[in-house]
């Protein structure tokens, strides 16, 4: 009877460990994404201010800061899903990366105190979320990696865990800006 | 030039009035001791002075010879060194022979937290400059700790251990680190931490993880401090400091808006160090043995540019 027990504890444990181990790993995903919400969420704080102070200086740049605004609204009222939601941050950064890079053009907005402030806030909270997206496609990687390996594969089939997506980086923020272009 | 030129004139001056004065030295110790050595000789009762005069002539040569390294040394580091630094790195450039990085700031860096925290601690030779703008100081430090052991017969005895010998370097760093990251040697095989629950962090970089191991406690603020072009550069300076001789210990934490960084001695001996053999050379010191002196500095310099310390990301 005892020997039973035993046979049948044994597997059963190494199914809950499993099993915990990919929760613990799904859950540190989420956490990595929550992480980045937060400093989405200061970006778009960040956002009404830097249009405010550009838009007298850059009239050439309007459809830049309609874009950057429309962006940004989207991503505060409609839910979407992670993938499409993180393809959409990476426009938005694209778009606000090349606004401060035009704003070498203008020399009165480089002279506006506001607007250096903005300017170096905006570059911290962008460093914070590469480091961030960095950190969640490790969560991401650590927790396929299981989902894709033997024993976890089968604990995970089992349990229906889905892979997590990862925070790619659009194809037109990998390639270098073409500086001269954008001094057109 | 010419004023360098000037400097080591009058270096290589002191330098043969003491390596005169040392043979002048030798031969009075020399002739004392013969003196007694052949009076111990034809006098059997006084045989005791044989050894009385061996042992003058070697105590008083050795003796005279550590004393002369001694004043040259000194002359070499308080006059020739501090002067020519001054005029190779200009006129911000502080050096302070017998001054060294003090212990708060080494225990405070975090970086040999994982040994025992010092019984004993000096160093020297501290320079205090700054390299487009950015705030550098370094020195040679020694932090030891004393440890008791039982010897093959079973009595206890105490030994020094040195927790780290080498240059000891703080540099201002363009970010600021809300958490402490530490970059140690990845051979360290350090199992934890004992501080603030730091876990390892595994990076993307393959060839900085063959390199370095990184203990922070958050996972976003290590990849925020060290970015990936932060991560190529310090393997660059992992291997240029290795080819320069330092061994390939190089440990770095990032607090605040410090950087620290401690390399460990290189094979050839200390940082600045004055070797004997420079006084009693044959060769002038004009044949440029002060060169290597710069070169050691600019190493250490070179961390700004080689980590891009100077590169204002805000702007």
């Amino acid at each position: 009877m005892i020997t039973l027990l035993i046979i049948l504890l044994i597997p059963a444990l190494i199914v809950i460990a499993l099993y915990n181990l990919l929760v613990g790993r799904r859950n540190a995903v989420s956490n990595a994404y929550s992480t980045i919400d937060v400093y989405l969420k200061n970006r778009y704080d960040l956002i009404p201010n830097l249009v405010a102070s550009v838009k007298t200086y850059m009239e050439h740049e309007a459809n830049t800061l309609t874009r950057i605004t429309e962006l940004r609204s989207r991503l505060m009222q409609v839910q979407l899903p992670p993938g499409e939601r993180l393809k959409a941050e990476g426009e938005l950064s694209g778009l606000l990366s090349r606004l401060l890079m035009v704003s070498e053009n203008y020399p009165e907005l480089k002279a506006n105190e506001n607007f250096i402030h903005l300017q170096r806030s905006l570059t911290e909270m962008e460093e914070r979320i590469s480091a961030a997206r960095r950190a969640y496609n490790a969560a991401v990687t650590d927790y396929n990696n299981a989902l894709g390996m033997f024993p976890t594969n089968i604990i995970a089939n089992i349990f229906s865990f889905k892979p997590a997506e990862w925070f790619e980086v659009p194809q037109e923020e990998r390639k270098a800006p073409d500086v001269k272009a954008l001094f057109k | 030039m010419q004023e360098i030129d000037a400097l080591v004139s009058s270096l290589e001056e002191q330098r043969q009035k003491l390596i005169k004065s040392t043979i002048r030295w030798f031969f009075i110790y020399a002739s004392l001791g013969l003196f007694l050595f052949f009076l111990g000789m034809f006098y059997p009762s006084y045989s005791y002075l044989i050894l009385f005069g061996i042992g003058i002539f070697l105590i008083g040569t050795i003796l005279s010879i550590v004393n002369n390294h001694k004043k040259f040394k000194k002359a070499f580091k308080e006059s020739f060194l501090k002067e020519l630094f001054r005029l190779k790195f200009g006129e911000n450039f502080e050096y302070r022979p017998n001054d060294y990085i003090r212990e708060e700031l080494f225990v405070s860096s975090r970086l040999f937290s994982h040994k025992p925290s010092p019984d004993r601690y000096s160093g020297e030779d501290l320079i205090l400059t700054s390299v487009d703008s950015i705030k550098l100081s370094f020195s040679e430090v020694k932090a030891e700790y004393k440890e008791t052991y039982f010897d093959s017969n079973g009595r206890k005895r105490e030994r020094w251990v040195d927790i780290f010998r080498g240059v000891f370097v703080i540099a201002d760093f363009p970010k600021m680190a809300r958490v402490p990251v530490v970059v140690l040697p990845n051979f360290e095989k350090v199992v934890s931490l004992p501080w603030e629950e730091l876990k390892k962090v595994k990076l993307e970089d393959p060839e900085f993880e063959k390199f370095f191991d990184v203990w922070s406690k958050d996972q976003v603020e290590a990849r925020y401090i060290l970015s990936i072009s932060l991560m190529q550069r310090m393997v660059e300076f992992y291997k240029k400091a290795k080819e320069k001789g330092f061994r390939p210990e190089i440990y770095f934490s990032f607090i605040g808006r410090r950087m620290f960084c401690a390399l460990k001695s290189r094979s050839s001996g200390d940082f600045l160090k004055v070797p004997f053999y420079l006084l009693t050379s044959k060769k002038s010191l004009m044949s440029g043995s002060y060169e290597l002196y710069i070169q050691e500095v600019e190493l250490i310099l070179s961390i700004v540019n080689e980590l891009n310390l100077n590169l204002d990301i805000w702007l």
